[in-house]
C-alpha cells in the first residue's frame, strides 16, 4: 500500500478544504475549520511569505515539480533548492492535515 | 527562502490586537439570531416566548444572515458571537453556524444548554466553537427554576452541560446574580469553577428590556441586588475584586475623561464590534436600542453602518445640564454601569442619570482601598 504521507515531486497537492487562509494585518494566517486538522488548543498557523507563495500555487492541478518551475521565475534560487523546500513544506502541511494529495502525475 | 514555513500562532498572538490599540477596526460582531427563548427568566432583557409566531416571522432568514456575514467579513471581522434569546431554538442553527465556520470566523455561542442534544455534540466536535458560554441560574432545581420559570429546565440544563463537558466541547460558565438566586451564589460559583477552571464570571447588573415591557421591567428591577449586596458579593470573589481594584481606571476612554466635553459616549462602543438584532437592525452594542442609534440592515449596507453611521452616533452630544454636571464629569464613572444605552433603557433618554447606578458606583468606590480609587480629574 502506498504511503500517502510520502511527498513526491510528481504528485499534485491541494490545501485541505478544512483550512482557510486569511490575511490578517499583513500576516497569512491559517484557520482550521474543523477538528482533526492541526488540533491544538487555541492555535492558528502563520505562513511566512515564501510558504504563502508556495501555498497559493498548490491548486490541485500542478505537480510540485511544475510549481517549482513557476517559482523559479519569482525567486533567485536554484531549482534544486526550491524543490527541496517545496518538499519540506508539503511534508509539514501533510502531517498537519493542511494539505491533501490529489493524484500522481502520469509518467 | 527561510527555514520555518509554518508557525503556530495563539489567538492572543494574532497581529490584530496591537493594531486595534491605535485604530478603529472591526474585530467581532454579535448575531442575535432570535429574541425567543424556551426559558422565561425573571431578569432577562430578551426572552420572548419560544412559540411567539410574530417574533419568529420577524427573525432574519438564513439568506439575510449570510448576506450580513459576508459583508462583515469584507470589513475584516474575525469573530462572531451567536446569541439570542436562545439560539438553539432556530431550526436552521446548524446552517447558520456552519456558514460562519466555513467563512473562517471564530465562533462563540451563548446558550442556556437546555436544548443541547447528541446531535449538537457531534456537530460541535466536528466544527468546534471557540467557546460556548452557558449561564448557570442555580445549582438546585428550586433556585434554577425559580429564575427560569420553566419546569424541567434544571434537569435539561444539567444534562446539556454534562454532554458538552463530557465531550470536551469548550465551555465557559457564568452567572447572573439576582434576588432569586443570590443565596446560592457561592454554590453556583463553586459549581462553575469546578467545571471550567480557566474562566468564571458573574454579573450583578441587570439590564432592562429591549422591548421596554413595563411589567417585565418592574420584575427585573425587583430582582436587582442592593448596592451593598453587590459590593459584598464582589468582595467575596477575590479574583474579581482585585481585577476591579487594578483595572478600574482602564475602563475610561482618556479622550473623554476631561471637563467641558459634551459627548454622550465615553466607552469603546462601535470601535471594534457591533451587534445585529434578530430582526436585522445594526447596533453599536447589545444594549443600545435608541431609535437614533440603530440602522436597518434590511435597507442599507453594513459598510455604510460601520463607516458612516457609527461615527455619527459616537459624535452625539448632550445639552442636558444634570448629565453634563453629573455623569459626564463623574470621577467614578468607570465604576458605574451608566452609559447612554442603559440610560435609554431606564429612562427613555440617552443622557439621564440613573439613581440606582449612581448608588452602586458609589458603594463600589467606597469599597476600594484609597490607593485604588479612580484618580481621573475631580475638579473642573
Amino acid at each position: 500500500m502506498e504511503d500517502e504521507r510520502k511527498v513526491e515531486l510528481d504528485t499534485v497537492y491541494i490545501p485541505s478544504e478544512d483550512m482557510l487562509v486569511k490575511q490578517i494585518q499583513g500576516e497569512f494566517v491559517i484557520i482550521p475549520l474543523r477538528r482533526g486538522v492541526a488540533d491544538l488548543e487555541d492555535v492558528f498557523f502563520k505562513l511566512n511569505e515564501d510558504a504563502k507563495a508556495m501555498w497559493d500555487k498548490l491548486d490541485g492541478k500542478k505537480t510540485l515539480k511544475e510549481v517549482a518551475q513557476e517559482l523559479i521565475l519569482e525567486y533567485d534560487a536554484a531549482l534544486e533548492l526550491i524543490e527541496r523546500e517545496l518538499l519540506e513544506l508539503a511534508e509539514e502541511l501533510l502531517k498537519m492535515g493542511m494539505l491533501v494529495s490529489v493524484k500522481r502525475a502520469r509518467a | 527562502m527561510q527555514d520555518s514555513f509554518v508557525e503556530p500562532l495563539k489567538l492572543l498572538e494574532l497581529p490584530v490586537w496591537e493594531k486595534i490599540k491605535n485604530e478603529r477596526r472591526l474585530i467581532s460582531f454579535d448575531l442575535e439570531i432570535t429574541a425567543r427563548c424556551n426559558n422565561n427568566c425573571r431578569h432577562c432583557y430578551i426572552n420572548l416566548p419560544a412559540k411567539d409566531k410574530r417574533t419568529k416571522e420577524k427573525e432574519m432568514s438564513l439568506a439575510q444572515i449570510k448576506n450580513i456575514v459576508e459583508q462583515a467579513i469584507e470589513l475584516r471581522a474575525l469573530w462572531c458571537l451567536i446569541t439570542g434569546g436562545e439560539p438553539l431554538l432556530r431550526e436552521d442553527f446548524f446552517d447558520i453556524y456552519l456558514y460562519l465556520k466555513k467563512k473562517g470566523l471564530l465562533i462563540s455561542v451563548f446558550t442556556n444548554a437546555t436544548l443541547i442534544t447528541e446531535e449538537h455534540i457531534k456537530f460541535f466536535k466536528r466544527y468546534p466553537p471557540r467557546d460556548i458560554e452557558v449561564t448557570v441560574y442555580g445549582v438546585t432545581e428550586e433556585t434554577y427554576e425559580k429564575v427560569t420559570r420553566n419546569p424541567g429546565s434544571c434537569d435539561a440544563f444539567m444534562d446539556g452541560l454534562e454532554l458538552l463537558l463530557k465531550n470536551k466541547v469548550k465551555v465557559r460558565l457564568k452567572a447572573m446574580a439576582l434576588r432569586s438566586n443570590v443565596h446560592e451564589l457561592t454554590a453556583i460559583s463553586q459549581f462553575c469553577r469546578q467545571r471550567t477552571k480557566d474562566y468564571f464570571r458573574f454579573d450583578p447588573f441587570l439590564h432592562l428590556r429591549f422591548d421596554a415591557d413595563i411589567k417585565r421591567n418592574e420584575e427585573i428591577k425587583s430582582e436587582r441586588l442592593l448596592p451593598k449586596e453587590i459590593v459584598t458579593i464582589e468582595k467575596n470573589d477575590p479574583e474579581r475584586f482585585q481585577a476591579l481594584e487594578k483595572g478600574c481606571d482602564g475602563l475610561i476612554n482618556p479622550d473623554f475623561a476631561h471637563f467641558g466635553c459634551d459627548h454622550l459616549f465615553n466607552c469603546g462602543t462601535g470601535n471594534g464590534s457591533f451587534t445585529v438584532s434578530y430582526d436585522g437592525f445594526f447596533r453599536l452594542c447589545s444594549s443600545l436600542w435608541h431609535p437614533d442609534c440603530i440602522y436597518d440592515l434590511k435597507k442599507g449596507m453594513l459598510a455604510e453602518a460601520w463607516h458612516k453611521f457609527v461615527p455619527q452616533v459616537r459624535g452625539m452630544r448632550s445639552k442636558r445640564d444634570d448629565f453634563l454636571k453629573k455623569c459626564r464629569v463623574c470621577p467614578i464613572i468607570n465604576l458605574c454601569i451608566w452609559c447612554p444605552a442603559h440610560s435609554y433603557l431606564e429612562t427613555a433618554e440617552l443622557d439621564n442619570p440613573v439613581d440606582y447606578f449612581c448608588k452602586v458606583a458609589h458603594a463600589r468606590s467606597e469599597s476600594l482601598a484609597p490607593q485604588f480609587r479612580p484618580s481621573i480629574a475631580t475638579q473642573p
